[in-house]
């Protein structure tokens, strides 16, 4: 309930701003005579997706010796081939634009049918082992599996799990696999982040750029960043010329970004680079082995600096409040 | 508040509201301009983005500062002089930013306020501590008990409603202290439930200071429960019973518990429908969810991937009935409740459900073991394990 809003409403008729049809159907609203519970019902079909995918976890965990390992399999396999064989029934016809959903339920039947299947996969493989040494490349397969049904049916949770699957992939797959292509040291681990954020941000101008699922974009490119500057903020305490390095890569990352969002007007990446370039600076001043009260000092001079900075470049930027 | 800023906040509440018409399709781009016209801002504002990186920026400055200046003092009563002396020159710059300069939403200002309430909370529990008058106990609860009261002038003064929040917080960790704390966090909802209430919808009050009350209340009932929910009487969550010895309940007094908490859930979210009130019945929902919870603890009726797979489909099963219910009636609504999005905007939910998907589905990082055999764990069971650890 809102008064402030009832009553306008009565001075946006009385100033012929709103029609009174219009405000016929907008007082009950904000006197509170009608409330919508369409938040609520998603809220409620979401939780009851996790609740159920995480008792189906319990049950082949503390059962799988009692039950067996292939009626495990089959009987998730059956669910999850049930679940998205409904989806399927009722979708959408495919576009490459932004699909509302058929019903209200729909995206949860299908993230439940996802995430069956992706544990159906995963039982499959570490209880029989097809894959054997190779077991990793389950977790591209089922990223592959989700990117193709969230483009199919047009769902950005879908697709955000999809990328981060990816993303463990390349994760678990340098300290198992590529130890004889590559020293295995946590600088693999911390480039394979880069390569696949970048990977992300990519794929997100490419998505953008063919207008195909342009409102999946802002997922990857979110994601993509976060994976690159989240490794080379890690990288910065590295000791020696190697930290000093990735503090660089940082900060000119950090600016290049930065630069690119505001010339762009993307607020939040801006945001990501000034951040960045922030970090960058502080871990530079850190390794300077400046005494506590020199970077305290440091610390003060420079944000009061950027807020008055940044004062200036919001008046250009003008982000909508 | 002040009643500039109380008539600018009413002004913007008619512009967000103006917005989500816009965006649900009610009015078009000339009537959303002709209100914005009608109904101008006279604040400086910022952009979410940017009041973000304001607020981060102001704390470091400010915290950087302070860090300079205790750094120089030689005595801890040196340093609580030094936090009254910041807390009193900032809660002065928040009314000026707030006042003559028109700030609002800009983070900076937000970040300030924080400062003077943190610096002058430190500044009596640094003299509380050192003139050392009470026991150790009457100290830490004078520190929360003030704590609470400059959250609430904060509150009242600036209308941030998490200061609204963190007052009752306080407040309610303040009187735990008390003998009788229970009783309290039971007596003090009961009091003032019905008086946050008329608040919540008071036209005296701009949004901010509702919206204050709504977050009082808030507190007060998740207080009450905890009052009354039987694990946290046999816990003794409320009397922190490593420092009081409280003697066991009385058997009435704890069947009166197991009733309270299966019953209190229901009530909140009788008052939901009774009044059309969103907050009740999430909070009912809640609260719910937490006596569920609290029975699992005391009767295994069921093996746990049983009660989660029940509820989990029993949640669906609701959500699905409740929308049929609701479009099956008259204009798809009953009761004055409608499951057609009025003027919600989707976007906001959507991205709140990308984030908790992404961090409770993605696949956990785990050692690689020779050992065949099946690792799932519950929630976790939808990748078998990767890393994700740079």
């Amino acid at each position: 309930m809102n008064p402030d809003v009832a009553e306008a409403i009565d001075d946006l008729v009385r100033r012929g701003i709103l029609p009174e049809d219009k405000a016929t159907r907008l007082r009950p609203i904000a006197r509170g005579e009608l409330v919508s519970l369409y938040p609520e019902l998603r809220l409620l079909f979401y939780i009851g997706v996790l609740l159920s995918t995480a008792g189906i976890g319990v049950l082949v965990k503390q059962n799988y010796e009692n039950i067996g390992p292939v009626v495990i399999a089959t009987a998730l396999g059956a669910a999850a081939l049930g679940t998205l064989f409904w989806v399927a029934r009722t979708a959408s016809p495919f576009s490459w634009n932004e699909t509302p959903a058929p019903y209200l339920a729909f995206d949860y039947l299908l993230l439940l049918g996802v995430l069956l299947a992706a544990a159906d996969l995963a039982f499959i493989e570490v209880q029989f082992t097809p894959l054997g040494a190779s077991w990793p490349w389950h977790l591209l397969i089922v990223s592959f599996f989700m990117t193709c049904l969230a483009v199919r049916y047009d769902s950005r949770t879908v697709f955000s799990l999809a990328l981060s699957t990816f993303a463990a992939w390349r994760g678990l797959s340098v300290s198992i696999l590529e130890k004889q292509l590559w020293r295995a040291t946590e600088n693999t681990v911390r480039w394979n982040a880069i390569c696949c954020g970048l990977l992300f941000v990519l794929l997100g101008r490419f998505l953008t750029r063919s207008a195909r699922k342009p409102h999946f974009a802002p997922v990857s490119v979110y994601l993509g960043w976060l994976l690159v500057l989240g490794a080379l903020v890690s990288g910065g305490p590295e000791p020696g010329w190697e930290g000093i390095a990735y503090v660089l890569v940082l900060g000119l990352t950090g600016s290049g970004l930065a630069w690119h969002s505001f010339r762009q007007r993307r607020f939040a990446l801006f945001a990501f680079g000034i951040l960045s370039l922030y970090i960058a600076a502080g871990q530079l001043v850190l390794k300077c082995s400046l005494d506590f009260m020199e970077s305290l000092f440091w610390f003060v001079v420079s944000s009061a600096g950027l807020i008055a900075w940044l004062g200036r470049v919001q008046r250009k930027m003008r982000e909508p409040v | 508040m002040t009643p500039e800023a109380a008539h600018a906040d009413r002004l913007q509440a008619v512009r967000e509201a103006a917005g989500e018409w816009f965006r649900s399709g009610w009015i078009n781009d000339a009537a959303l301009r002709r209100i914005h016209e009608a109904y101008s801002d006279d604040r400086v504002r910022a952009g979410i983005s940017f009041r973000i990186l304001f607020f981060i920026l102001t704390l470091c400055a400010l915290q950087g500062a302070m860090g300079l200046l205790y750094m120089l003092t030689r005595s801890s009563l040196g340093i609580g002089v030094l936090a009254l002396a910041a807390g009193v020159a900032c809660a002065f710059v928040t009314d000026y930013m707030t006042g003559p300069l028109k700030r609002r939403q800009g983070g900076t200002e937000a970040a300030v306020s924080l400062f003077a309430v943190v610096q002058l909370t430190v500044a009596v529990v640094v003299v509380n501590h050192e003139a050392g008058l009470w026991s150790f106990e009457t100290r830490v609860m004078l520190d929360l008990l003030w704590a609470a009261f400059l959250s609430l002038a904060a509150a009242w003064r600036w209308g941030y409603w998490p200061y609204g929040a963190l007052a009752s917080l306080l407040f309610f960790a303040g009187v735990s202290r008390l003998p009788f704390g229970r009783l309290m966090w039971l007596l003090i909802p009961l009091m003032l439930w019905r008086l946050l209430l008329g608040e919540c919808d008071s036209p005296h009050l701009p949004p901010a200071l509702r919206r204050c009350s709504a977050a009082i209340l808030t507190v007060c009932i998740l207080a009450f429960y905890a009052a009354v929910n039987v694990y946290s009487l046999d816990h003794r969550v409320v009397e922190f019973d490593l420092l009081f010895a409280n003697p066991a309940p009385l058997p009435i007094v704890r069947w009166l518990s197991i009733a309270l908490t299966c019953t209190v859930p229901g009530m909140v979210v009788w008052v939901g429908v009774r009044d059309r009130r969103r907050l009740f019945l999430n909070l009912g929902f809640l609260l719910g969810f937490a006596s569920l919870v609290t029975l699992r603890q005391y009767v295994h009726l069921a093996p746990l991937w049983l009660v989660l797979v029940a509820g989990g489909l029993a949640l669906i099963a609701a959500a699905a009935l409740l929308k049929r219910l609701l479009d099956s009636a008259k204009d798809g609504t009953r009761g004055g409740f409608t499951a057609a999005p009025l003027h919600e905007d989707p976007r906001k939910q959507r991205a709140l459900e990308v984030l908790a998907s992404v961090a409770t589905l993605t696949p956990e990082s785990k050692p690689f073991s020779d050992k065949s055999g099946f690792q799932g764990k519950g929630g976790e069971f939808g990748g078998g394990g990767a890393s994700g650890d740079f």
